[in-house]
């Protein structure tokens, strides 16, 4: 089964031949380190992602624009996005969700306070927020782009960022919205945000995602209680703790940490594995290729 | 129900508008600003415990900071000029090197402004010596250092074992926060550890209380 079919039949929820792998961010320090050169490019990053067995990656935008100010969406670059979409991996693009923006743009403090007040220049924001965005996800999905991958850290490890009714009345609405529009152009779409999201599963449920990304264990995201509560509706991606890659840990250890995860969050169905922050510079390369391997094996 | 018990039951529900008016109301009934400084306070301290229930969120916690700062801006003119703005002290923070997780920071460094404290936030990834050298820059009497990644309680160390060396006559007291428990605290040498953004704050009020007597 080629990468982007396994990826498309777990987000379906389909049985797949191994689990699909992927990853929210694979720094270009870790890259290097497989490498000589300096300067990593599209073909090492390539190769790094071939060399660990992925399936997915996703893309970030470049901020080739300034970052006082909302840009157009035509300033937003995808680097090397052309040469990602012409490989077998199932391309993700990542965009940031108003509340991703509001916190780069106004500051945490203003940020809360505005979402507080339902401030009519907060709900202007997150409306030109949801039209850059349609623009993106219009302009993505015309190059070939495999998902969305919607990203809004809502939450941190103790829960919610604000009142899930506040969260209800006013982001929900235009992440669904978003979520739709990329629907329109057949793009499935995975929402990501840090920390405990226990209290709003049912909204990003209804908001219509395909996905959810991250379910990070040490903010208390049970990966199981997701998947019994939620799996008839999202595919779940990441929930490995990245202090594994990092620790020094036997294989035996790994082998435990993956089996729970993929015995939880679905075997063979609805489930893409990976870690819940993304690879870093100080992770070891060889507790990172082992877990994908085994996730691979299922057979654990 | 008084004014006052008004004020403070707006402030509790987060009625921005209706504690502003109440204020207003206040002043003109002749009531003395000081005691209604002191309503808003009972107001803070139910918004807190309704943090502390679960009922209330982060977001809610700002927001009642911020109805107070408000109502502070009214009084002013009528409180007396050294009692304009409470100042409860200096604070140094920042994600230690190699964390670039700034949630937690942002949440506490947030709470501290809202609560008086003059915060200096370093950021992210934040090398041991530039903690060093905004604590002898500012004069604060305590650092906050924040990691999500266990790799970092190398780091932590590092910074801690380096402002023990600089401090010499005058204890700067380290609060850690994150990932982190009282074995790491006893490992990095910290004063104390937190996992809960109102727990931080009610350590560093409290160290603040202990140095002002001092």
């Amino acid at each position: 089964m080629e990468h982007r079919v396994r990826v498309e039949r777990a987000i379906k929820r389909l049985p797949v031949d191994q689990i699909p792998c992927g990853e929210l961010v694979i720094t270009d320090e870790l890259v290097q380190t497989m490498f000589t050169q300096t300067v990593p490019q599209f073909g090492h990053r390539l190769e790094f992602v071939n060399a660990m067995g992925l399936d997915a990656v996703c893309l970030h935008p470049n901020c080739g624009y300034r970052k006082q100010s909302i840009p157009c969406s035509k300033d937003v670059i995808f680097s090397d996005l052309s040469n990602w979409v012409k490989t077998d991996l199932f391309t993700f693009a990542v965009i940031d969700g108003p509340i991703g923006w509001a916190g780069k743009l106004l500051g945490f403090e203003q940020l809360m306070m505005q979402l507080g007040r339902r401030t009519s220049d907060f709900c202007e924001f997150i409306a030109t927020i949801e039209t850059l965005n349609k623009e993106l996800i219009e302009r993505l999905a015309g190059s070939g782009i495999n998902g969305i991958l919607l990203a809004d850290d809502i939450a941190y490890n103790q829960g919610v960022i604000a009142r899930p009714a506040l969260l209800r009345e006013l982001i929900f609405p235009s992440l669904a919205v978003q979520a739709e529009y990329a629907h329109q152009f057949s793009l499935p779409v995975f929402f990501h945000s840090d920390g405990n999201l226990t209290m709003v599963l049912e909204d990003i449920a209804a908001a219509g995602f395909d996905g959810l990304q991250c379910i990070e264990s040490l903010a208390g995201m049970d990966i199981g209680e997701v998947k019994r509560q939620y799996g008839h509706k999202l595919c779940l991606w990441g929930n490995l703790d990245p202090a594994e890659l990092i620790e020094p840990r036997s294989l035996q250890q790994l082998e435990q940490t993956v089996k729970q995860i993929i015995t939880a969050g679905g075997n063979n169905s609805g489930l893409i594995f990976g870690t819940c922050s993304g690879l870093f510079e100080n992770m070891r390369l060889d507790s990172v290729q082992a877990v994908y391997e085994m996730a691979r094996r299922k057979a654990i | 129900m008084t004014v006052l018990k008004l004020l403070a039951n707006a402030i509790s529900e987060l009625d921005e508008p209706l504690a502003l008016e109440l204020v207003k109301k206040g002043l003109k009934l002749g009531i003395s600003p000081l005691n209604i400084v002191e309503e808003c306070r009972n107001g803070l301290v139910s918004v807190g415990d309704r943090y502390s229930r679960g009922e209330y969120f982060l977001g809610d916690l700002i927001l009642s900071s911020e109805i107070f700062s408000q109502i502070m801006d009214n009084l002013n003119p009528v409180i007396e000029p050294n009692k304009k703005k409470p100042f409860i002290g200096k604070i140094v923070f920042g994600t230690i090197e190699g964390d670039i997780h700034d949630i937690g920071k942002n949440l506490v460094g947030s709470l501290l402004r809202c609560y008086g404290f003059e915060v200096y936030d370093l950021g992210v990834d934040v090398s041991p010596d530039k903690f060093i050298m905004a604590l002898t820059e500012s004069g604060a009497p305590v650092l906050c250092l924040c990691t999500l990644l266990s790799p970092g309680f190398e780091a932590m160390k590092r910074t801690i074992q380096l402002v023990r060396l600089i401090e010499r006559n005058m204890k700067i007291k380290i609060l850690i926060g994150g990932l982190v428990s009282e074995k790491v605290r006893e490992y990095t040498g910290a004063d104390a550890w937190v996992d809960d953004a109102r727990r931080g704050v009610d350590i560093c009020l409290q160290w603040s209380q202990e140095l002002a007597q001092k």
